[in-house]
Order: C-alpha cells, then structure tokens, then sequence
C-alpha cells in the first residue's frame, strides 16, 4: 500500500540557513511515526512545509499520493490534515467549547446558512455540540466548556488544542511537541489517547524531546539534524545508531544513550 | 417636536453604520479606516439612480448597496493577500478616492455642489416625506438591519469570523479559507454602510462630498471603540451616545464655528475617558452582557466618587 505522507527531498531555506536539507521519509498509513532530532533541526519547519504555511524551495510532498505543493494551508486542512503548534493557538477570547466547534467538519459555515438557515441550523449544531463534549470528557475538559480559551492553565491549552486537531477527524494528525510542559499524568494521558486513535487505525506524525514518550509510542522514529534525517528506523534501532548518538550528544540530552 | 425626530433618523443611520463597521473592526478583526466611503458611494448612487435615471426608491436603494459592497470587495481582493495593516492603509486611501472622484467627476456628480432634490422614499404609492414619516421608515430598516447583522454574527459564519479576528493562522489550520470570509465581511459591512448612505441621502435630499469625509470614519470608528468591539448591542449604545452628545450645545448661544469646535473636542473627550475607565468600550464582547453594564455603571460610580468600594471586576 501506498504510504500516507511521503516527503522528498525537501528543501527549504532562510536566508543562509538550510532549514530543511533534501529531507525524505514516508509516513504509513496507521502508524504513529515520531520526528525527532536536536534544537533547531528543521522539525518545526517541515511541519509549516506540510501544512502549507511556508512554501518549499524544492521538493516533493504528498498525501496519498496527491501532490501538495503549493495548496494554501486551509485546501491542505480540508484535504485532510490536522496539526497543533509548538507555541498554542488556539482562539483565546472564544469559549473552549466554541474553539472545538470551529474545528469540527460543518457544511454550514456559510453566509447563506447564516441568514436563511434553512433548514434551522440548531440540530446539527446541538450535534455537533454533543460529539465536540464527549472529545472534551475524553481529554478532562468538560466542565470547561463555557470557560474562555486563555483562562486555561498551560496543559489545559494544550489538551484543548490536541482535542481540537483530533475533533476534525483527520486523515493524519500532526502533533509539535504535544508534551512539553505537561505534567506525568497528562503525559500518560496524552500518550494513551494516540494509542487509542492508531488502533482505530489514525495516522499520527508526532514531534517531541521526551525520548521515553517517543520510544513508547512509536512505530517509527526519523532522526533529523540540519535539515536531513539521519536515521529512519524502528525506536531500539534508532537509539543505538551510531549518527543519532554523535548528533545528540553534541547536545545536552545524554539520556538517550542509557 | 421635529427636532429630536431628527436626531432618532440620524441615530438610525449612525447605527447601521457603527453596526456594519463592527462586523468589519470588531468581529473579522480587520481595521477598515474608509467606512465613510462605502457610506458615501451608497449614498450617490442611489441618490443618481433616483433623480437622474428616475429609478424607483427601492431599486436605488438595493443598488446602493451592491455598489458599496461591489467597492468592499474590490478593496479588499488586492490588500487581503497580504499580511499586516495593508487593509488600513488602503480603506484609508480608497476613501480619499471616493471622495476625490465625488468632487472631480463633475460630469455626474456635479462636484461641489452636490446632489440636490434626491426624492424622498417612496413605497407603494406611500410618500415618506415628513420627517415622522421618514422616521418611522429609518427605525424600520435600523431594525431589520440589526436584526440581520445579529443573525449573521451569532451563526456558523460568525463563528468563523471571529476565529480569523483570534488567530488567522490556527483558523487556516482548521481549514477556513479566511480570504474568503473577510471578502465576505467587507461586503456584509459596505453594503449595510450603503444601506445607510441611500437613506441618508433620500433623508436630507441634497449630498455633496463634505459629508463623507475621513473625520466621518473616526466618528463610525469611535461609536465603534466606545461601545466595544464585537459588541452588537455597544454599536447600538455608541451611535446613539455619539449622536446625541454634541447637540446640548445648539441650545447654548454660541457662534457656530465654536460650536463645530465643540463638538470635535465633545468626541475626544468622550474617547479620552472611555480609554481611561474602560479601555474595552462599554461593552466588550461577553456573553454576560447585563453584568457588565451594571459593572460599567458601577465602576463609573466609583471613579467618580459616588461610590466607595471598588466594584468587584467581572471575569
Ligand atoms: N521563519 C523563519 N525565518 C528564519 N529562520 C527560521 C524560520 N523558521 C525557522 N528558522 C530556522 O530554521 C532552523 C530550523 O528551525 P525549526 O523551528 O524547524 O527547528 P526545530 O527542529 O523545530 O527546533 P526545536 O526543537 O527547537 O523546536 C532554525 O535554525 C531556525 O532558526
Ligand atoms: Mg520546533
């Protein structure tokens, strides 16, 4: 079968710096793959080259096999692909439960079902309201719902985000670094979440630092330093290449070696 | 008394307008600095169609509109694409164009000096030529209009709006082709504005370029702050508060370029202490809108000393 996502060689620099340096990788269909790699690699960047937020130098992106190159990122949304950020967006004066119902499919965001509402509007909205809770229940977010998006603390934020990338029911789930400044418990939670979607068959591409999170949860794991990835492989694999180790160990994160 | 009837016609356009405005600056977040543009084209060419062509009240009026937000649109296709404040930049100068081209194209203008003996309504053989009349024609429409902009705002739609006003890029994340909704945006608020702009003109009867000037959009811009931005009821308090503040003075004996003076220093000082009290507008976007007059009260109450304990600050 043809894989999900396929990059290759990818490129993309600012000004002269090589963000992204002909990069390949393949991201199977219901498989979670991590993207790791020192500060500064080049994952953000790949994550805005898939998206569409920036536009590649040169390179080939496709999901299934549908080139995306330079579709805006809202056409790539609706193709399929959902993403969180590495700094939270969310929309921070709306209400938790108003931010999930921006993300859920809904064929009547337009102007003409604005006025005329034809049929009324209220029951697919009081649908749409009830499977957007059950995602909130699932995250631990309910009792949030009227709450506006800012006064969440940090890890709420980034649940809420993660619930709102899920909620849109996407061919692939993007995830930058869903578990940076998240508590041990969230951690689990949010670990246990992605398990539960790759068995109900979601493909999940998954940025992150925390190595034991990365080596728990992933198929896959693609190593990127300076723009290229270094190594491809399952996760023990991956931790004893000899590239991975030099690349990280010219880091601070010693961890990996043990 | 024909007077205050006046002002209540009055109060209606200037509601429209800040209304309309508010879908633009408040709910969709993009700053638009041309409104009396928009206001203005409505205004002429209903009034043209009416007087020269012979157009039915209601046929020019509907032109008025898609003319305003035909220019809406057309503003807004070339500035969207870009990031940043172009969409200011552009409605400011697109304004000075329209007011240009009213004062030059003298051909169908007439420039300077204006448009006189615009018809006034007329709907079904019904004449509204009284200023009672007209009033009861123009609360009509205010109504209707609210009415719409308020089923606008609170749908879907509106949701969408104000996810591009929180954050353009989570909401293009979401998949929400955002140049699309604020094309849209610009157009809901340009053809309300010509909405407005057609009653005005088929009001007074007679425009020319000096009413649709720059200081004009402050004033829609400041009804705007002053209610509160994404606050459809804030509009409404706004116009009519900035419609009726400077009009003690006709009452005082005083020459009348004073008076003009005056009624510029009026505003500033109204904005000056909103920003001082309560630098969201009386009504900043809240569900909980009872509670934040009371609190808006309240707190006035204490800044100026008629109060002793702070009022406890709504969340
Ligand atoms: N918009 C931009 N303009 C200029 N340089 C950029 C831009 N975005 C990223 N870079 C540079 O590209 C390189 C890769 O950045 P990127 O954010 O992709 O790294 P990362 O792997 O996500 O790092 P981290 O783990 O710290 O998040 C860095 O050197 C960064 O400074
Ligand atoms: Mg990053």
């Amino acid at each position: 079968m043809k894989p999900l996502l396929e990059i290759e060689h990818l490129n993309k620099s600012f000004g002269g710096i090589k963000a992204v340096n002909s990069c390949s990788f393949i991201v199977p269909h219901g498989k979670i793959v991590g993207l790791i790699g020192p500060n500064g690699a080049g994952k953000t960047t790949v994550f805005n080259l898939v998206t569409g937020f920036l536009s590649s130098d040169s390179g080939k992106i496709k999901l299934d096999g549908v080139s995306l190159v330079g579709m805006s990122p809202d056409r790539i949304a609706r193709m399929g692909i959902s993403r969180t950020f590495q700094m939270i967006r969310l929309f921070p004066h709306m209400t938790v439960i108003d931010n999930m119902m921006l993300a859920i499919k809904n064929e009547r965001e337009g102007l003409f079902d604005a006025v005329f509402r034809i049929p009324p509007l209220s029951t697919e909205e009081k649908h749409n309201e009830e499977r957007c809770m059950e995602m909130l229940e699932y995250v631990g977010l309910e009792t949030k719902k009227h709450e506006k998006a800012k006064n969440l603390s940090y890890g709420q934020q980034k649940l809420l985000e993660i619930a709102r990338a899920l909620i849109a029911d996407p061919e692939i789930l993007l995830l930058d670094e869903p578990a940076a400044g998240v508590n041990l418990t969230m951690l689990k939670k949010i670990g246990d979440l992605l398990k539960k979607l790759r068995s109900q068959g979601k493909t999940i591409l998954i940025i992150e630092h925390n190595m034991e999170f990365i080596m728990n949860l992933c198929d896959t794991v693609v190593v990127l330093d300076y723009g290229q990835e270094i190594a491809v492989g399952a996760p023990h694999q991956v931790r004893k290449n000899k590239k991975v180790l030099d690349a990280y160990l010219g880091n601070i994160d010693v961890k990996i070696v043990t | 008394m024909a007077y205050l009837e006046h002002l209540l016609v009055l109060a209606s356009i200037y509601i429209i307008l800040s209304a309309s405005l508010n879908i633009i600056i408040g709910f969709t977040g993009m700053l638009n600095l041309g409104h009396a543009a928009f206001f203005g084209i409505g205004a002429y060419i209903s009034a043209l169609l009416a007087k020269v062509i012979g157009l039915s009240w209601i046929a020019s009026v509907i032109f008025g509109i898609i003319g305003a937000a035909l220019a809406g649109v057309l503003i807004g296709i070339p500035c969207l694409r870009l990031r940043g404040d172009y969409l200011a930049i552009a409605t400011l100068g697109f304004g000075e164009i329209i007011r240009a081209v009213m004062k030059n194209w003298t051909s169908v203008t007439r420039g300077p000096l204006g448009i006189p003996g615009i018809p006034k309504p007329e709907l079904l053989g019904y004449r509204f030529a009284s200023v009672n009349e007209f009033l009861l024609l123009s609360v009509v429409i205010m109504i209707i209009s609210v009415w719409l902009i308020h089923r606008i705002i609170h749908s879907p739609f509106g949701r969408v709006l104000r996810s591009i006003r929180e954050d353009e890029i989570a909401s293009l994340s979401l998949g929400k082709d955002i140049i699309k909704y604020k094309l849209l945006a610009l157009a809901i608020g340009a053809g309300f504005a010509g909405l407005a702009g057609s009653l005005y003109a088929h009001y007074i009867t007679f425009i020319d370029p000096t009413t649709f000037t720059f200081t004009e959009t402050v004033l829609m811009v400041s009804m705007v702050v002053l209610g509160g931005m994404g606050s459809l009821t804030g509009s409404i308090i706004g116009a009519i508060i900035l419609t009726l503040l400077p009009e003690p003075i006709r009452f005082v004996q005083l020459p009348t370029n004073v008076v003009a003076a005056s009624r510029q220093i009026i505003y500033s000082v109204a904005l000056i202490l909103l920003m001082l009290f309560r630098p969201t507008g009386i009504l900043g976007e809240n569900p909980n809108r009872k509670n934040k007059i009371l609190y808006f009260f309240k707190h006035l109450a204490w800044k100026i000393g008629l109060r002793t304990n702070k009022p406890e600050q709504l969340i």
